[in-house]
C-alpha cells in the first residue's frame, strides 16, 4: 500500500470500519510512514473529540409541551363555527338561537362551498363524533404536510440540495 | 424478527397512544441533541424537536413497515434543520451559528480561537467542549448532518445513507471530510491529546 492508497481508506481506518485484510495493509504502511501514520493519528484524535461531547437531553416538559402542540393542531385543525352549522350542531352551544342556525346555514351556504372542501375529511355530525374522528385518523392536519408520504420526502427539494455535490 | 420499533409503529397505527409515548420517550433526546448540535440554538432546538414529534404523530398512520423508525425521525429532523437555516439565511452562516448563554444572561456570538491560541494552556472541558461545538457548526451543513449522526448518534453509515437519501460511499467520504476540516479547526486540541 502506497500513501495515496493509505489516504482512499483513512476515514474507514478512522471509523473502524475497515475488513481485516485492507486493516492488516494500512497499519503496515502507517508502521513505516510516519506522514500517514501522524494523519491518521489526529485524523483518529478529531474522532474522539466529538464523541467526547455531551448529550444534551431534551428540555424537562417536553412531553407536555408535545402534548399541547398536538392538541393545538388539532383544534385549528377542526371546524369552525360554520361548519358546524352547517353540520347540524346544536346553534345554542354557540350563543346562537336554535332557530338561527338553519336560516343562517342557507344564506352562508354558497360561500361555504368552498371552505367545506378543506374538510373532506369531516363527515361526523358533532364534536363527539368529530373527536372521534381525528382518533381515529390523526390525519386531518397530515394531508397538507409532505412528511407524510416517505416517498415524497426523499424528492424533496431540500434533501435533493443537502445531496448535491460539494 | 420484527424489531421493538416495528412493534411500536403498529401499535400507534392500532391507536395505541401509549406506543406513541414510548417512541417519544426513546428518541426525544437524541433528537433533541442532534438538533442542538445542528443548529446550536437550544430554544429553536426545543421547538424544532417538538415538530419533529408532531409531524411523526401526525403521519405514523402512513408510515410504511418496512421503512425504519429511527431514520424516518432523523430524516424529519434534518429536514427541519435545513429549512431552518434556509430561513435564516446567508447572514446566519456569515456568524458562527453558535451562541454562548454567559452568566450575564446576554447572548454573544463566539469566534474560533485565533492562531495565537496556546495549546498548553490548560482547558477546562468546559471550555474544550464549546471548542468543538463551535467547529462542528462551522461545518456546511451538509457534512455536519452525518458527522453528528455517526459520532454522536452512533448510526451506521447505511443508516446516515438512509436518513439522508444518498448512497453509503457519499456518506462516507462526507465524514472523512467532516473529519479533515475539523481537523484543521481544531489542531492544537487534537495534537494536545
Ligand atoms: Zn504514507
Amino acid at each position: 500500500m502506497n500513501c495515496k492508497e493509505c489516504y482512499r481508506y483513512l476515514g474507514e481506518y478512522v471509523d473502524r470500519t475497515l475488513d481485516d485484510c485492507a486493516l492488516a495493509e494500512m497499519e503496515a504502511h502507517i508502521r513505516v510512514c510516519p506522514k500517514c501514520a501522524s494523519l491518521a493519528a489526529e485524523l483518529g484524535g478529531v474522532a474522539s473529540l466529538v464523541k467526547s461531547l455531551d448529550r444534551q437531553a431534551a428540555p424537562s416538559g417536553f412531553e407536555d409541551r408535545l402534548n399541547a402542540q398536538i392538541l393545538h393542531r388539532k383544534e385549528e385543525a377542526k371546524p369552525g363555527l360554520l361548519r358546524r352549522l352547517l353540520l347540524g350542531v346544536p346553534p345554542e352551544v354557540y350563543g346562537y338561537r336554535r332557530s338561527l342556525g338553519p336560516a343562517l346555514a342557507t344564506v352562508l351556504l354558497t360561500a361555504a362551498v368552498g371552505t367545506s372542501l378543506m374538510f373532506t375529511n369531516y363527515n361526523a355530525s358533532g364534536d363527539a363524533a368529530y373527536i372521534n374522528a381525528v382518533q381515529q385518523q390523526h390525519v386531518t392536519f397530515a394531508s397538507a404536510n409532505p412528511l407524510s408520504d416517505e416517498s415524497a420526502l426523499i424528492l424533496s427539494d431540500r434533501m435533493k440540495e443537502l445531496n448535491e455535490p460539494l | 424478527m420484527v424489531s421493538t420499533d416495528a412493534i411500536l409503529v403498529l401499535r400507534c397505527q392500532e391507536d395505541d397512544s401509549q406506543a406513541f409515548d414510548e417512541i417519544v420517550r426513546q428518541y426525544k433526546d437524541g433528537i433533541y441533541n442532534y438538533i442542538l448540535r445542528m443548529i446550536s440554538n437550544r430554544d429553536d432546538a426545543e421547538d424544532l424537536a417538538v415538530e419533529v414529534f408532531v409531524r411523526a404523530f401526525a403521519a405514523i398512520k402512513s408510515f410504511r413497515r418496512d421503512s425504519n423508525l429511527r431514520t424516518w425521525l432523523y430524516r424529519i429532523a434534518t429536514n427541519l434543520c435545513i429549512d431552518k437555516y434556509r430561513r435564516y439565511g446567508i447572514e446566519r452562516k456569515k456568524l458562527v451559528p453558535l451562541e454562548r448563554e454567559y452568566g450575564d444572561g446576554e447572548i454573544r456570538p463566539m469566534d474560533l480561537p485565533d492562531t495565537s491560541f496556546d495549546p498548553e494552556k490548560l482547558l477546562g472541558q468546559k471550555e474544550l467542549s464549546d471548542q468543538i461545538h463551535r467547529a462542528i457548526a462551522k461545518l456546511p451543513e451538509k457534512l455536519r448532518a452525518p458527522i453528528l449522526m455517526y459520532d454522536m448518534e452512533d448510526m451506521s453509515y447505511g443508516q446516515i445513507a438512509e436518513v439522508l437519501g444518498c448512497p453509503i460511499g457519499t456518506v462516507k467520504s462526507r465524514i472523512f471530510k467532516a473529519r479533515t476540516q475539523l481537523r484543521r479547526m481544531l489542531l492544537p486540541y487534537v495534537q494536545n491529546t
